[in-house]
């Protein structure tokens, strides 16, 4: 059984979970900007940034910058669990997968620092 | 994919710090690689939001017999293709 000691949450049903809540946010989300999208042919900056300025957008939105971050661990670890193995490369996989994952923190921190930085516009 | 989504928070970025960098930005999807890449990411976002919403749709029990799990398939192959091709001629 491989030691869960990488995968997000403390079980594999809460990584379960936590990858189904996260999937309806994001596709409400989508919805909500296609939708939105669809309803102004005419897009302007005034409209745009309007829409963006509303404080209910800017915590959905920072929401769903969370919940990509969360699907794409879960979804990544479980990629390498399965493919990322010891039978299949010997010791260096649990490197490789750690090193890929630890790559993976850095750029999911980043983006949340800079998911605010969009959004409130510090 | 993971990458095409700093691509789109990218655009976010531009589109929302000021008019100038919005137009720029409207400048820049007009161009063809743009529109390609734009396109992209955009099916390969479609293709995986299909597929999982099908998953969640057999997680309430629906279509998990043998059977079920193939036309679900189908089903969803069909849909993302037609918003595929709706999204293309859109950002096209």
């Amino acid at each position: 059984m491989v030691t869960a000691v990488t995968s997000f949450g403390r079980s594999g049903l809460s990584d379960w979970l936590i990858q189904r809540f996260t999937a309806i946010v994001m596709t409400a989300y989508t919805i909500f900007i296609v939708a939105f999208l669809l309803s102004t042919p005419e897009l302007t900056y005034e409209i745009w940034s309007a829409l963006f300025s509303q404080l209910w957008v800017r915590v959905f939105t920072l929401l769903v910058i969370l919940s990509i971050i969360a699907h794409g661990w879960i979804g990544l670890w479980g990629v390498l669990t399965d493919y990322v193995t010891t039978r299949m490369m010997g010791a260096k996989a649990v490197t490789l997968r750690v090193s890929v994952l630890f790559v993976y923190i850095v750029v999911a921190l980043g983006f949340i620092v800079w998911g605010v930085e969009i959004l409130w516009g510090l | 994919m993971l990458a095409g989504i700093l691509g789109l928070a990218w655009m976010l970025d531009m589109s929302l710090s000021s008019k100038a960098e919005f137009i720029d930005l409207q400048d820049k999807l007009s161009s063809a690689p743009c529109k390609l890449a734009l396109f992209l990411v955009l099916s390969a976002l479609t293709y995986h939001t299909a597929a999982g919403v099908r998953h969640l749709i057999m997680d309430l029990g629906f279509g998990e017999t043998k059977e079920g799990g193939r036309l679900g398939a189908k089903i969803m192959l069909a849909v993302s293709a037609i918003i595929i091709v709706l999204m293309g001629v859109w950002v096209w």
